[in-house]
């Protein structure tokens, strides 16, 4: 098996399919994994906290993911839909995840739902691929079991999309029954399209589900649960993240120039031992240097991997941190 | 940006506990209620202005200006003599009416000519096309769903509960002085002016508690009012069922009925009109969906959720709320009893029970109000008469085919073989998809029924 996943890896990297038999034993697999997570999964700093990044192949490409062990990252969700390569981009992830489960934590997004996904691409694209609508089953049913969100060294708490007025506390959310698709409304739906705003208390969101909340209800929430930050995604930020409230809250966006328009950059966030925030940003998808040590060693191309919806995050060395990154 | 109000503690629950009661409104607190809506002038909801158009204009640089100028409405001037009253506009002209025409397009090789006595407009707009140009004004009001409503000046709110809960979309207020217009007030505004007011007064916001299922909406229950087409339909199937249903929008559901989407007027004005062929009108509902979605999100990442519904036990208030939240004008009412299920995985979609919309609660303030002659699904109803009569098939075949709908009771297929049998005299396959006779459709001033391909 080890070695098959690391040829499906290589493969799902050059943004080459996968056989119809070797998505059914991934999918399979993952879920095999992702049932025994917590719906908050536990992390310990340092870890990499990415939200929507859609340059999987880039970051991979110019960090030595591989090597490090030490490297950890959460992924804050909607891996698929938009772009044309949604369907490597999520197995990669998947693949990645069954290789290194305890390094790499995958939080739910919004856009992880049978209802989003037949409407914003994804259904589409698997049938194109496959032919046939099995890819897509399985992938949704692998998402009904991703965790809905994370918390790092019990102080920074990881969610796609925001608050919940039925949730005032981290423990109510451990007591939801996760494993089903995304419903049109409830505390569950609320984690993964909430979006704060300039409001006092809650508003109805335009989006159609979830709710919009304010400062007030932010602070509350943080000083309940003694955390310090909730790191989301769920929206666009120009700047690649954006801080709210007091730096309460922040929004990790990682997909630049988001559907090849909207001239974004984006961020991914690194959280050091003692939980210390670096954002680090980046514009496009830098061309590729270096190779991957021994193993696997990843061919490299210019990535065109740029609009597909997943994410991976990756630190990388020192070198190509100065490369790379803008220090915030 | 400006302060948003609150909503308060008792109003965050968007579920209520109340048994299964007719609620009413305590008569003293009602009569305290209806005499504040009188107090308050109705030019004070105005919230756009009327924006005129020449009755000469051709229907395609109307809907462009609709599109451009991104509004819902223009006033089509009245012609030169043609008006006694000496009124300005002859009529108002919007999405409704664009779908309208162009479902009329696109079927007009089909209408046999008896089917055009005893409908002149339709033979004028049938010759002004043939003559290479559509003048707006025969296609205003086409849809017999945007009547040009007018109200004085000192008009208050409760004459515009009397003619928002009639089904009308917006209604003009005059000017005090001249025979001008001081602007349009739209249906939208009501239940956002309802809601502040529920703010000051207390015994209003208790009322506005009450779930959906306890109070009397025509259209809750699926049999009276979910117009509905399936995924796997096309385009032009739904512009049908628009234009001869007289809704503005239907609900898109897959196979197995559950709800998957809605597309609008307005969605046909945004997509359909500025394409050069008719491709589209054979595009399946499920591409057509993700079609309307796209842009949404894909310059401020803010997408949105594929429909907008409600359940039965959520508060007239939440329903108010996220009617205004989506800027929609009405919201599907799906079952979730299954969602605190946890024994299986329930579907995201629910069970389509029935729809809320702004008139039907509107329509409920208006009774509280006393209003006479409150019928939220007269312009509906009407419509329907009036396009069933149009059919060459319908003859009763539409009116049951309809009552019938529901799921899982096999009724859904009868429905569907009683849409497919209704005038398709040129269609293939039953699925829609008009016939390569030629006919193909042109839009605005290219639709000329002589030419042939």
């Amino acid at each position: 098996m080890p070695s098959d996943l690391d040829r499906q890896i290589e493969q799902l990297y050059r943004c080459e399919p996968i056989s119809e038999e070797d998505v059914k034993r991934l999918c399979i697999k993952a879920r095999e994994i992702l049932i025994e997570e917590a719906n908050v999964q536990v992390v310990d700093s340092p870890v990499t906290v990415s939200g929507f990044c859609s340059t999987l192949r880039t970051v991979l490409s110019t960090g030595m993911f591989a090597r490090r062990t030490s490297e950890a990252c959460i992924d804050h969700g909607d891996f698929v839909d938009r772009g044309f390569y949604s369907v490597e981009t999520f197995l990669l992830l998947l693949a990645l995840k069954v290789r290194y489960p305890e390094r790499i934590t995958l939080i739910r997004g919004n856009h992880e739902s049978r209802q989003i996904t037949q409407v914003y691409g994804f259904y589409d694209e698997c049938q194109r691929k496959y032919g046939s609508s099995n890819v897509w089953r399985w992938c949704c049913e692998v998402f009904d079991y991703l965790a809905l969100g994370a918390i790092v060294d019990g102080r920074v708490f990881c969610v796609h999309g925001g608050l919940s007025p039925n949730l005032q506390g981290i423990d109510q959310i451990r007591a939801i029954d996760r494993k089903q698709e995304v419903p049109h409304d409830g505390p569950m739906c609320d984690l993964l399209w909430s979006d704060p705003d300039d409001i006092t208390g809650w508003g109805l969101s335009p989006r159609g589900a979830g709710f919009l909340f304010g400062a007030d209800i932010t602070k509350i929430f943080a000083h309940n649960n003694a955390i310090d930050l909730i790191a989301r995604a769920h929206q666009l930020a120009m700047e690649g993240y954006k801080l709210m409230f007091d730096k309460t809250i922040v929004t990790v966006w990682s997909a630049p120039n988001y559907c090849y328009r909207c001239g974004n950059v984006a961020s991914i966030l690194e959280l050091d031992d003692n939980l210390g925030q670096e954002y680090k940003v980046f514009a496009h998808a830098p061309s590729v240097r270096s190779s991957l040590p021994e193993p696997p060693s990843f061919p490299l191309h210019p990535p065109h991997f740029t609009q597909a919806q997943a994410r991976g995050c990756i630190r990388a060395t020192k070198r190509e941190e100065r490369e790379f990154s803008l220090r915030i | 940006m400006p302060p948003r109000k609150r909503m308060s503690v008792s109003s965050t629950s968007s579920r209520s506990e109340s048994p299964l009661v007719f609620a009413t409104a305590p008569n003293a607190d009602a009569e305290e209620w209806v005499k504040a809506w009188a107090q308050v002038p109705a030019r004070e909801l105005i919230d756009c202005p009327v924006i005129a158009i020449d009755a000469d204009t051709s229907v395609e640089d109307a809907c462009d200006m609709l599109l451009s100028k991104d509004i819902a409405c223009l006033a089509v001037q009245a012609r030169p003599g043609s008006s006694p009253s000496g009124a300005p506009y002859h009529g108002l002209f919007d999405f409704s009416d664009v779908n309208a025409f162009l479902t009329l397009a696109a079927t007009q090789h089909k209408l046999a000519s008896e089917n055009l006595k005893g409908r002149p407009r339709i033979q004028e707009i049938l010759a002004a096309a043939k003559a290479g140009r559509v003048p707006v004004h025969l296609v205003s009001n086409l849809s017999e769903k945007n009547p040009l409503e007018m109200l004085p000046y000192d008009a208050t709110i409760v004459s515009l509960l009397g003619v928002f809960s009639r089904g009308t979309h917006r209604v003009l207020i005059q000017s005090d002085t001249s025979s001008t217009f001081a602007g349009m007030v739209s249906d939208r505004q009501l239940p956002s002016w309802f809601t502040s007011f529920s703010q000051s007064s207390s015994t209003f916001l208790r009322y506005l508690s009450n779930p959906l299922s306890s109070l009397s909406l025509p259209s809750m229950y699926l049999y009276f009012s979910v117009i509905a087409a399936k995924a796997s339909e096309s385009v032009l199937d739904a512009m049908k069922l628009m234009s001869e249903e007289g809704v503005s929008t239907i609900a898109i559901v897959e196979e197995d009925g559950r709800l998957l989407s809605a597309v609008s007027v307005s969605d046909i004005g945004k997509i359909v009109v500025p394409q050069q062929d008719n491709q589209i009108l054979t595009m399946p509902l499920h591409q057509f969906v993700t079609m309307i979605k796209e842009p949404d999100g894909s310059t401020d990442g803010v997408d949105k959720f594929p429909v907008y519904s409600v359940s039965p036990s959520s508060t007239l208030y939440y329903t108010m709320q996220k009617l205004l939240a989506t800027s929609s004008h009405r919201l599907f009412v799906t079952d979730d009893a299954a969602l605190s299920s946890s024994t299986f995985p329930p579907t995201s979609a629910g069970n389509l029970t029935g729809i809320v919309s702004t008139v039907d609660v509107l329509s409920l303030f208006a009774r509280i109000a006393n209003l006479p002659d409150i019928d939220p699904t007269r312009m509906q109803r009407h419509r329907r008469a009036s396009s069933a009569s149009s059919n060459s098939n319908s003859s009763g075949s539409r009116s049951s085919g309809r009552s019938s709908f529901s799921f899982g009771t096999g009724s859904a297929r009868s429905r569907s073989s009683s849409r497919t049998s209704l005038g398709r005299l040129s269609f293939s396959g039953g699925t829609g998809i008009p016939s390569t006779d030629g006919k193909t459709f042109q839009w605005a001033e290219r639709v000329s029924p002589g030419k042939s391909q």
